[in-house]
């Protein structure tokens, strides 16, 4: 009975007073990793961007591969991941009554032992020795530290997901009965970090002898399945948290209410289950793989096309609900209703509707036919700078503009809003301008993961310069977005006035049924999610194991 | 007049539960999804 008293209290407390000082520094220290990740990895996207239209030539010590991997793991590993952990652990921290104590010293040893998983990383990077990229395929070989230090990096997401589980099973204990509030998708997230994870670690603990010389050669297929068990995994968990703040925070933004509970949580629940299965996509073309299991991942693969379209519908019914009370009309004109000068829902609503046409493509080369014509040429590179830079980054853009201040104990200013909404529009413009030549000059058979090469005054060749000089141009219009977006973190962290900032969750309607139960059965959606996990990679991995080609030395191609 | 101020009310709460353009949006992705897949479709019959 005390403990529930003294729960019922710190609940009060917390909604009341806002975070806590502790809780604030651990999203606070998280969020400024993310926001000088993006500074040094566009700047290294800028000069990629230059050095593939042709423009720039780079020097010898800090050539295009070497570029691209540096971009690729700022990017893709440290701007997405702490900005995840550092956004979920304040909404934990908020719907949960705070962050137990040992949940904090779990958090800050996971953030030490992603720094420095990411310090090792980097410097095999920096000497030259781990031009790999993101994906560090085999028989492509980094020097080993740089496989030590992704170990390190996986050690600190598992010890945040269990920080995470520990928080949410301590407030379940003495919350019987009662639903995980907005947390459900922090779970979510923290389940998919931890299971998509497994293989990855597996992946690399199996690269690390042989990169150190132990072993003579590696099964090449069994590591590309098992990274991209993960790195899929990884694209969905960003999608994942853009969602939730579209779910929870955005209709609150704009004066609406939550549309369903129940649909949010579906999302979730499909979300998680499906997911992992859905890596097998990008092999699609790979050899060795019969073409039934190839039928399947491609069904398991569009499969998670269901809960986005259902994001969409209950999206849009949110907006027309919410500009149609404000006195919206017209099939379209309510759109006009909504607050298009606010900077907290521009960026999330043009990051939705960037999610259209990426969505539409994500479909469409992720059918087996049609991925041929798409496979490894610069529409792929498109295609994840329209899902991930726009639909991702521009949500959590978005989303800083709140959690920023709410951290800090400030609040946001009418001038940080306004350069937020110029910011936006830049953002906007480079990203089609960037992305869309990306796409075109693909489906044109420009490769990617090349420096630039006319390939000997090759016709075709010489006929992508065009489009690879909007790609220059996009680059350069996003380097701009990024030092904008930049500042205004920096000013509403250290400079804005202080104040208080509301976290912005969004009630349910009024007339909303109550949510089952079910929903809260996380160790059912677990063992679905294994279920169909083996049911997608237990034959192609025995297939790969059993059936083994020779397997292949360590290569330095650059 | 009453009878026009019924009519009126209707409308109004008939337009503030109207779905229509939420169906419409939802159409606008589904037919990027179709332009899309119809576009790269076209480019791999022609190619093969």
């Amino acid at each position: 009975m005390e403990a529930i008293k003294k729960e019922y209290w710190k609940d009060k407390a917390n909604k009341a007073l806002g975070i806590s000082p502790e809780d604030a520094r651990i999203t606070k220290s998280y969020l400024i990793v993310a926001f000088a990740a993006i500074l040094v990895g566009g700047l290294l996207g800028l000069l990629q961007g230059m050095n593939r239209a042709g423009i720039l030539e780079l020097p010898v010590w800090l050539n295009y591969y070497k570029v691209l991997t540096a971009h690729g793991l700022l990017l893709v590993v440290v701007l997405s991941a702490f900005f995840t952990i550092g956004y979920f652990y304040a909404g934990l921290s908020h719907s949960l009554g705070g962050l137990l104590p040992k949940v904090r010293k779990m958090a800050w040893i996971g953030f030490w032992m992603k720094i420095f998983g990411f310090v090792l990383a980097v410097i095999p990077i920096l000497q030259g020795d781990a031009s790999v990229m993101y994906t560090f395929y085999p028989p492509m070989a980094a020097a080993p530290m740089f496989y030590i230090g992704l170990v390190f990096i996986v050690l600190g997401v598992w010890m945040l997901a269990f920080g995470a589980f520990i928080n949410v099973a301590n407030w379940r204990k003495n919350h019987k009965g009662q639903h995980i509030p907005i947390s459900f998708f922090a779970m979510g997230v923290f389940v998919l970090l931890f299971f998509g994870s497994l293989p990855v670690a597996i992946e690399v603990l199996y690269i690390i002898p042989w990169a150190f010389g132990w072993i003579e050669t590696i099964n090449v297929m069994v590591s590309r399945t098992l990274f991209w068990a993960f790195g899929h995994t990884l694209v969905n968990i960003w999608y994942m948290t853009a969602i939730s703040a579209w779910y929870v925070f955005v209709p609150k933004i704009i004066d609406g209410r939550r549309w369903s509970d129940l649909l949010t949580r579906i999302v979730v629940i499909a979300l998680v289950i499906m997911n992992i299965t859905g890596g097998f996509h990008h092999q699609i073309i790979d050899p060795g793989i019969s073409e039934s299991v190839k039928y399947m991942h491609v069904f398991m693969s569009l499969a998670i096309g269901f809960p986005s379209l259902m994001t969409a519908y209950a999206m849009f019914a949110v907006f027309e609900k919410t500009a149609r009370k404000k006195g919206g009309r017209g099939l379209v004109g309510w759109y006009k209703k909504l607050p298009w000068g606010d900077v907290r829902f521009l960026a999330p609503f043009i990051a939705m509707a960037a999610f259209i046409p990426a969505g539409a493509g994500g479909i469409v080369q992720s059918t087996n036919q049609l991925n041929q014509v798409a496979h490894n040429t610069m529409w792929v590179v498109g295609h994840f700078h329209l899902t991930l830079g726009m639909t991702v980054v521009m949500t959590f853009f978005g989303v800083s503009y709140w959690l920023v201040p709410y951290v800090s104990g400030r609040v946001l200013t009418k001038e940080i809003n306004k350069l937020g909404v110029i910011q936006t529009i830049v953002w906007t413009i480079g990203m089609v301008l960037m992305s869309g030549a990306m796409h075109w000059v693909g489906l044109l058979g420009s490769p990617r993961r090349t420096s630039y090469s006319t390939y000997f005054d090759n016709a075709t060749a010489l006929s992508w310069d065009p489009y690879l000089f909007f790609l220059a141009i996009g680059g350069t219009l996003l380097m701009i977005g990024v030092l904008l977006q930049v500042y205004a973190v920096f000013h509403m962290m250290f400079l804005a006035p202080k104040g208080e900032t509301e976290f912005p969750v969004a009630d349910v309607e009024e007339d909303a049924t109550p949510t089952p139960m079910w929903t809260e059965r996380w160790g059912l959606w677990i063992v679905l999610m294994i279920g169909l996990v083996s049911m997608a990679y237990v034959i192609p991995l025995v297939d790969f194991i059993v059936n083994a080609p020779p397997g292949s030395p360590p290569f330095k191609t650059w | 007049m009453a009878e026009s101020n019924v009519k009126k009310s209707e409308e109004v709460a008939e337009e503030h539960s109207s779905i229509k353009g939420t169906v419409f949006s939802v159409a606008v992705v589904g037919g990027v999804i179709f332009l899309t897949y119809l576009l790269v479709y076209g480019l791999y019959m022609a190619r093969i």
